[in-house]
């Protein structure tokens, strides 16, 4: 849940809402807008620039208050020159009129007059030329006249006249001149409200991408603390996992270790011990590992111990698989085994179980279900059972088999007579009888009380009442009681033959027998009867 | 219509000058600029503390080592094209007083006048000018002298304290 949560706020993190493109396209947007406004303000700034890259100013008011003044100090040095007519420094008044002259010369007012504010006033431009031409008309009368004093009076008293007219050019163009420059300063005024809105607009523009790399800022700051306490809380699971797995092999050690079975985990080619607890190392009658171990010299038998292999890299695994172990000092033990994969490598995981004990315990076991504990042959139970086999045996390859009931004559007089332990030791001797005097192949059961029965494979009618008789003859010589000599038994015995046409059960076989014998009972005892 | 009424108004203006200027010309025939009229006043205070004065007539110029300056005016100067403007450096000229110069003032005919601090006449050496393209200055060129400064030599000059200082018409120089 957790997690699903984390990796909710990675994607909120990592893939911007839609919003948030927008926003950055927006803002690319006014970046370009931004850098428009700016290369408009550049050129404005430009041109403003070429224009005052040279000194430039309104020649003008210089130029028609300079020829007010020379027009005045004509009228001056003229007045004086006329006041004294005989010695009259005409060279003086020559020189104002050049200077004069100089002034009022077309190549100094024509090339400005086009792009200046006198064109645009008419009134002013008359009294010039007005001027201009009367200056030309005196220099040159001044120059060649006979009497300069004529001109010199002439000057004098029209000077007043002229200066009153320029004196209203002098006021036009001054009037003129500050309506010009107030044009440059309305053009100047507004060119700089223009710059000073794009820088406005410029410093909006900053302020806003200063504010998105401020947040976004924040957002990979939040996002790398949010990783870093990730990795942290990972770094953490997997030390407390490493811990946990660590606790459990030590933990799983100590189980095999302590464990009652044999445990072993070898390399399935090199042989070398990668696990042995204490328990198998016990068994092996070592104090510490040995550096290498094969199952397979584990086993007594060598072809088992090869079968065991086989098994296990044929299957994987073997399970409980009984063999006696540990060939210098054998016992039975069931083992399992199992191909497993350790750090790349075929190993081979073994454990054994050791059922020495139990087998034991079995065999004891089937040995009393199917013995007499007084005789030790075979009780009525196992004797059928074996019997069956055997007749069966002989029933498929048609041989000859029989059986025999015996019974010892008398036993109630011999149990009543000599007590319990003479019965029990005439029973003793019998059985002993039988097992010396007959075949290993024959299967002699106790019945129940003083009654046996005998079955003889191989055997016709002939040769078994051969036997038979021989029994009769070896019991009858043979003292009860091998102490003393003085007390003998007797039996009686009925024999039956395997009929194949009638295809009798051993049942059947046996009730034939106990006729016999009912017969050899009731015709005098110690005697065979078929 | 206006402006080809004008232009054709000045035209005629232009004819009418000419007209009289060739006539004057041709009525004086003396070389106007007489070799030996004074065209120039220095005054100057010697160590003693005397004031004296030096008068400069052409002949007197012509003896003192020239230098020669061909640039383009700034524009308010109001003299087109490239000239060579030749003259007497104010270096030189500043060798005729006996005594060091704090301040130059430069006198016009119109009453027009500028004070040369000694640094511009360290730094830039502006030129006496007397002669424009081999012919001598007259009143009406804006002689006798105007002081030429190497414009083409210094963007520092593009300001228009030395178009102030670039005096016109000039008759006296008092070496302070």
């Amino acid at each position: 849940m957790k997690f699903i949560l984390n990796k909710l706020f990675l994607n909120r993190l990592f893939k911007r809402p839609a919003r948030d493109s927008w926003l950055t396209e927006m803002l690319l947007l006014a970046v370009i807008l931004m850098a428009a406004a700016t290369l408009f303000a550049l050129r404005i700034t430009q041109l403003e620039m070429h224009a005052l890259a040279k000194p430039h100013q309104n020649n003008e008011l210089w130029y028609v208050t300079n020829t007010a003044l020379e027009l005045h100090n004509l009228g001056r040095v003229a007045r004086a020159a006329a006041a004294t007519p005989p010695q009259a420094d005409h060279d003086e008044l020559s020189v104002r009129l050049e200077v004069l002259s100089s002034l009022l010369e077309p190549a100094e007012f024509a090339p400005r007059v086009s792009k200046s504010i006198l064109p645009t006033l008419p009134n002013a431009l008359q009294t010039l030329e007005k001027l201009s031409e009367r200056t030309e008309s005196w220099s040159y009368r001044l120059a060649n006249s006979a009497d300069p004093s004529q001109v010199t009076q002439e000057i004098a008293t029209q000077v007043d006249e002229l200066s009153e007219g320029l004196r209203h050019v002098v006021l036009a163009v001054h009037i003129a001149s500050s309506i010009a420059q107030d044009n440059i300063r309305i053009s100047h005024y507004q060119q700089f409200a223009l710059l000073a809105w794009i820088l406005v607009a410029l410093l909006v523009g900053i302020t806003l991408l200063v504010i998105k790399l401020i947040w976004d800022r924040q957002i990979m700051k939040r996002l790398s603390s949010h990783l870093e306490s990730l990795n942290k809380r990972l770094e953490t699971r997997v030390n407390r996992r490493t811990r946990q797995l660590a606790e459990s092999k030590a933990l799983l050690m100590f189980i095999l270790d302590a464990s009652p079975s044999e445990a072993a985990l070898v390399n399935a080619e090199s042989g070398d011990v990668l696990f042995i607890n204490k328990t198998l190392l016990d068994k092996l009658e070592l104090s510490s590992p040995p550096p290498q171990l094969f199952l397979k010299s584990l086993l007594v038998a060598p072809e088992q111990g090869e079968a065991f292999i086989d098994e296990l890299d044929q299957y994987g695994r073997v399970d409980n698989w009984e063999a006696q172990v540990m060939p210098h000092k054998p016992y039975w033990s069931s083992l399992s085994a199992k191909l497993v994969e350790i750090e790349g490598k075929l190993a081979h995981l073994l454990w054994g179980f050791d059922v020495s004990e139990h087998r034991n315990l079995l065999n004891l076991l089937e040995t009393q279900a199917n013995t007499d504990s007084l005789t030790k042959l075979y009780n009525r139970r196992a004797f059928y059972k074996l019997g069956e086999q055997v007749l069966d045996g002989c029933k498929r390859y048609a041989h000859p088999c029989s059986v025999l009931m015996i019974d010892i004559d008398h036993f109630k007089r011999i149990n009543d007579t000599y007590g319990h332990a003479v019965g029990d030791a005439a029973i003793c001797s019998l059985s002993q009888t039988l097992r010396d005097t007959l075949r290993d192949a024959d299967i002699i059961g106790r019945m129940g009380g003083e009654e046996f029965a005998v079955l003889l494979p191989h055997t016709d009618r002939q040769q078994a009442l051969e036997s038979a008789e021989r029994l009769r003859q070896a019991v009858a010589a043979t003292p009860i009681n091998s102490a003393s000599d003085d007390l003998h038994m007797t039996i009686s015995i009925g024999a039956a033959v395997f009929n194949p046409q009638q295809n009798a059960t051993l049942e059947q076989m046996l009730i034939t027998a106990d006729k016999a014998l009912y017969k050899a009972k009731t015709t005098g005892r110690n005697r065979v009867e078929i | 219509m206006m402006k080809s009424r004008f232009i054709t108004r000045h035209i005629g203006i232009i004819t009418i000058l000419s007209l009289l200027y060739s006539m004057a010309a041709s009525a004086t025939q003396t070389p106007l600029p007489v070799r030996s009229k004074t065209l120039l006043t220095l005054h100057w205070v010697d160590t003693q503390g005397a004031a004296n004065t030096t008068r400069l007539n052409l002949e007197n110029l012509d003896a003192l080592p020239q230098s020669t300056l061909t640039l383009q005016l700034p524009e308010s100067l109001g003299i087109q094209g490239t000239h060579s403007w030749q003259g007497i450096s104010l270096q030189d000229l500043l060798k005729l007083s006996g005594n060091s110069a704090q301040a130059v003032r430069i006198q016009a005919l119109n009453g027009y006048y500028a004070t040369l601090p000694m640094s511009d006449i360290e730094q830039f050496n502006p030129v006496l000018a007397y002669r424009r393209d081999g012919q001598n200055l007259t009143i009406r060129d804006k002689g006798p002298f105007i002081l030429i400064y190497p414009f083409n030599k210094f963007k520092k000059l593009n300001q228009q304290i030395y178009i102030n200082r670039s005096v016109w018409q000039i008759n006296e120089i008092h070496i302070e």
